[in-house]
């Protein structure tokens, strides 16, 4: 996805900017699109340094609350950039290379959460219809995204590398209706599968987020707080709920595979609007 | 009174086990319950058909219980006498998950 400039404050002789700059040459190791930038060099403006800070994707490692790494940036012109901050949480863990890789890997899902928003920019609301299963009943059409695991409970899990994504299935949200407000639980919650998670409102009803994995929160989704229609127009993207860390990925096994879940999703359904006639 | 029907119940399993071998529904503490002096808020609010009313003593009972939603807990914490309680939901999951390794119903 292109090159990455991550640029690291100059706070080397702080404990912060130490971790900054540790965790930026891990990242460079591990990714060989990712060039380690200098603020020196940046402040200098010196012209390799200048061409690979435009032609990059910009992510800043701010050691401490002054921010420098990200307002030089900015006084640089990039108005795009990713910026990560050495938190207090981050510094009280112990041991160097355990801090060194939670910067890291903070700097690794802000690049993806970009990537992920920019993707859902461009594609339609629905992404393409080659994605899913499609039953149409009566008037309603009912989606399920392939490749994703779906809790009895309607509500699903999808695997992106070591963590889980989930969301509510598109027939919650139908069954819900206009959804106008979602409450959100804290990030580093632990939760255990089955355990109710915050929950959401509509005109119709109120339904608790029910988790269909183990694990802790590491995101939530905090459009959702301003505009919880995106439950509602985009059920397996933007709509998300949370991210976990899985205690146990072999868990996903308890839930069903997009086959089995549309069968059982068209029966619920029909029980749905019979309820009605 | 009339005996409970479960001819409501919208599937018969949840997570591939007999929803009748999972005991999770409602309990409703009648000490507490007052109906919400005939309001019934739990009833207005549960889509499943779970509650009815007793309206000659002001308080809901429990008519289809095997509507309930396995997990759901949203009556209890929208009922504004603490009337209502569930079953430890751990254990309820150690009876799925034991029910589905000895293999299935």
């Amino acid at each position: 996805m292109g090159r990455k400039y991550v640029l690291p404050c100059a706070g080397y002789d702080r404990p912060g900017g130490k971790i900054g700059r540790e965790a930026a040459e891990l990242l460079a190791d591990e990714d060989p699109e990712v060039v380690v930038g200098s603020v020196a060099a940046l402040f200098a403006e010196r012209p390799g340094e200048v061409k690979d800070f435009r032609s990059s994707q910009v992510i800043c490692i701010d050691g401490c609350s002054v921010k420098c790494a990200s307002k030089l940036a900015q006084a640089r012109g990039n108005k795009d950039m990713l910026a990560v901050e050495v938190t207090d949480s981050i510094a009280a863990i112990e041991g160097s290379e355990e801090r060194r890789s939670a910067v890291a890997e903070s700097v690794g899902r802000l690049y993806q959460k970009t990537i992920s928003k920019a993707t859902s920019d461009i594609l339609p609301k629905d992404f393409n219809d080659s994605a899913f299963l499609i039953e149409k009943i009566d008037k309603f059409i009912l989606k399920v995204q392939k490749s994703l695991y779906y809790s009895d409970n309607d509500f699903w899990a999808r695997v992106e590398g070591e963590d889980v994504r989930i969301g509510a299935s598109d027939l919650l949200q139908q069954m819900a209706s206009d959804i106008f407000f979602v409450e959100l639980a804290e990030i580093g919650k632990k939760v255990e599968f089955g355990d109710d998670v915050g929950g959401f409102e509509s005109t119709k009803t109120a339904i608790e987020i029910i988790t269909p994995i183990s694990g802790t929160i590491l995101e939530r989704n905090e459009l959702l707080e301003n505009n919880p229609e995106l439950v509602n127009e985009n059920p397996y993207g933007t709509g998300w709920f949370y991210l976990l860390k899985p205690d146990d990925i072999d868990e996903l096994e308890l839930l069903k595979d997009a086959s089995e879940y549309i069968t059982y999703a068209v029966e619920k359904a029909k029980h749905e609007l019979g309820k009605k006639v | 009174m009339v005996m409970m029907s479960y001819e409501e119940t919208p599937t018969n399993t949840f997570m591939g086990v007999d929803r009748k071998k999972i005991h999770w529904w409602p309990f409703i503490d009648s000490d507490k319950c007052d109906g919400c002096a005939g309001e019934y808020d739990c009833l207005k609010f549960c889509p499943h058909r779970v509650f009815r009313p007793i309206k000659n003593l002001l308080v809901i009972e429990v008519e289809n219980r095997y509507n309930c939603v396995v997990f759901c807990r949203a009556c209890q914490k929208m009922c504004p006498k603490d009337a209502i309680s569930f079953p430890n939901k751990s254990d309820v999951l150690k009876l799925i998950k034991d029910v589905r390794s000895a293999g299935g119903e």
